[in-house]
């Protein structure tokens, strides 16, 4: 488990000081993959970097399984390294290495006397035993992460840290490494923590998610919860950005969520037992869990009445929805 | 002057470079580690000891190496028995000489290593000591191995300065050679024949070099 305990992070001195992380708290429960979302410069990496010390915090704790990171002293510090593995945006592969030697270099560095066997067993589960004495210039984005996976998995870590280990990939290479971080944390019981600014990375994958803005952490939970009816500013336009069309500005919406609980066609019923006319802006299902979500964005019907039926009909059928502004998804 | 002359001198300049060369690595590839590691960026970044042995370089490389040669004079004295005329009394002067440059050209190569490398390595728990031979040096030979080139070829342009203690070598040779034969040197083939000795020998390390740091470079290979 990871507990992140009023973490706070501040770059450069008393005179440019910036705060790239404010009094962050963040519970991660073994076995969870969570995802980490924000824009550009709002303090993602800086936050996953402190949670295996590669950045250390201005102040506040870092807790793994219970032990504060930022009281160890170096040797043990070396040690819960092997515990917190990173993958990253560039892959960073040593360059002059083989691929075999760099999936080794972690045994290397621990003296490990089974490196190699090792490394070939993980460079097989990966899917590339063929690749053993390639160089990393020698192969393509997705196979570098590949490798890069390899080499995190050497030393066995409970946890795995991926900084945009996918945005450098395309959407097919993308979907194939995601599979892999999700099997992985199936068979091994990886716990792993996704940072990006895709919604579409971290809704594959993660069963949490937080999301970071302006150093903060705004809002934290199930991916469900979170999806299905973000509520601050920066999440709904996280979560809608670009889907709806900015047109409709100042006009007034409607959202129906389906968690599933019902199997009535509930739009079909609107139209024809209800008798209202609908005209709909947005509608997607995810599967977020194995479990199948949707929701309908459609605007307000104009007449009293008709909102009265609508929200009577609903109500029944115990589907739930909210009055929206369209200002916030445009 | 005979063939037998010309080898004898060319082996002179070949051992001093070659020897100079392996000692100012010996003393300049720590101080340039050093010099990296305590840089800003570096591993460890430590202001007051990068600044202490920056200005140490700096001091050196900006002391012209005649005068390092003739301050060295008492010091290869102590050690060799004589301070002139032996070509080993270039040795200790021309290593002071090209040891500041030295330093600067591996703290160069080993900053070209990306960040990103050394903190993904880190992230596997591996101390800056591991840092500095598993990542830092393996990961830039091939610049390291250019640099080496570049300098021995200035040592050989130092080796000029063989002349100015009479420890010989070809381009003292040369010098010597037109200062016996100052009406006609330009028309004695000899001469010329020194000359080419001289840039054949550059050309070698150089090409020598490039082909090294190419062949273990692994960066890029074509597809
Ligand atoms: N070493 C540093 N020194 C000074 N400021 C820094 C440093 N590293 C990051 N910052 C600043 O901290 C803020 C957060 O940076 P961070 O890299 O965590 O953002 P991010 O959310 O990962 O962004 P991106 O999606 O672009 O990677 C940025 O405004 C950045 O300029
Ligand atoms: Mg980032």
């Amino acid at each position: 488990m990871i507990e992140i305990q009023n973490l706070s992070k501040a770059y450069g001195g008393a005179k440019e000081k910036f705060v790239a992380l404010h009094d962050v708290n963040l519970k991660i429960e073994d076995g969870d993959i969570y995802g980490i979302i924000g824009l550009s410069g709002a303090g993602k990496s800086t936050l996953v970097r402190c949670i295996n010390l590669l950045e250390r915090p201005t102040c506040g704790k870092i807790l793994i399984d219970g032990e504060d990171l930022t009281s160890a002293d170096k040797k043990r510090l070396r040690e819960i390294r092997k515990s917190v593995s990173m993958i990253f945006q560039q892959f960073n592969l040593l360059q002059q290495r083989s691929v075999l030697k760099n999936v080794e270099l972690a045994g290397e560095l621990h003296k490990d006397a089974e490196r190699k066997a090792r490394a070939k067993e993980l460079l097989e589960t990966v899917g590339l035993g063929d690749k053993l004495d390639a160089y990393p210039s020698q192969l393509s984005g997705g196979q570098q992460q590949r490798v890069a996976i390899a080499r995190a998995l050497m030393t066995n870590p409970k946890i795995l840290l991926c900084d945009e280990a996918t945005s450098a990939l395309d959407p097919e290479t993308t979907k194939s490494i995601l599979e892999l971080l999700k099997e992985l944390n199936k068979k091994l019981g990886l716990t792993i923590v996704i940072i990006s600014h895709q919604m579409s990375v971290i809704e594959a994958v993660c069963n949490k998610v937080a999301i970071i803005d302006h150093s903060e952490i705004v809002t934290q939970g199930y991916l469900q919860d979170v999806f299905l009816s973000p509520k601050e500013p920066i999440a709904k336009k996280l979560i809608y950005a670009g889907k709806i069309n900015a047109g409709f500005r100042g006009e007034k919406f409607v959202k129906l969520v389906f968690d599933g609980s019902t199997d009535k066609p509930i739009i079909t019923n609107i139209i024809q037992e209800c008798n209202i006319l609908l005209s709909i802006i947005y509608a997607e299902t995810k599967v977020i869990n194995d479990k199948i979500y949707g929701q309908t964005i459609f605007r307000l019907p104009y007449y009293d009445e008709d909102i009265e039926k609508l929200s009577a009909y609903l109500n029944e059928n115990g589907v739930k929805f909210e009055e929206v502004d369209s200002d916030d998804f445009c | 002057m005979t063939f037998a002359d010309i080898l004898l001198l060319s082996g002179e300049t070949l051992l001093m470079t070659v020897l100079s060369t392996a000692l100012a690595y010996l003393f300049g590839l720590p101080c340039g580690i050093l010099l990296n590691v305590t840089s800003k960026n570096g591993l460890k970044p430590c202001k007051w000891l990068n600044a202490i042995v920056g200005l140490i370089v700096n001091i050196l490389r900006s002391v012209p190496c005649l005068i390092i040669i003739v301050l060295c004079i008492p010091w290869s004295r102590a050690w060799f028995g004589t301070g002139t005329g032996e070509w080993y009394t270039i040795l200790i002067p021309l290593t002071v000489c090209a040891f500041g440059f030295v330093s600067r050209m591996v703290e160069q190569s080993l900053a070209e290593v990306p960040a990103g490398e050394i903190e993904a390595v880190r992230s596997l728990g591996a101390t800056d000591f591991q840092l500095i031979t598993k990542v830092l040096l393996p990961e830039s030979k091939a610049s390291l191995v250019t640099g080496a080139a570049v300098v021995a070829v200035s040592i050989i342009g130092y080796t000029s300065f063989a002349y100015n203690i009479g420890a010989g070598g070809l381009i003292s040779g040369i010098y010597t050679y037109y200062t016996r034969h100052t009406g006609d040197y330009l028309k004695q083939s000899v001469f010329w024949i020194l000359i080419a000795v001289v840039v054949v020998i550059v050309q070698l390390i150089q090409e020598l070099g490039l082909k090294l740091a190419k062949k273990i470079d692994k960066r890029r290979i074509l597809k």
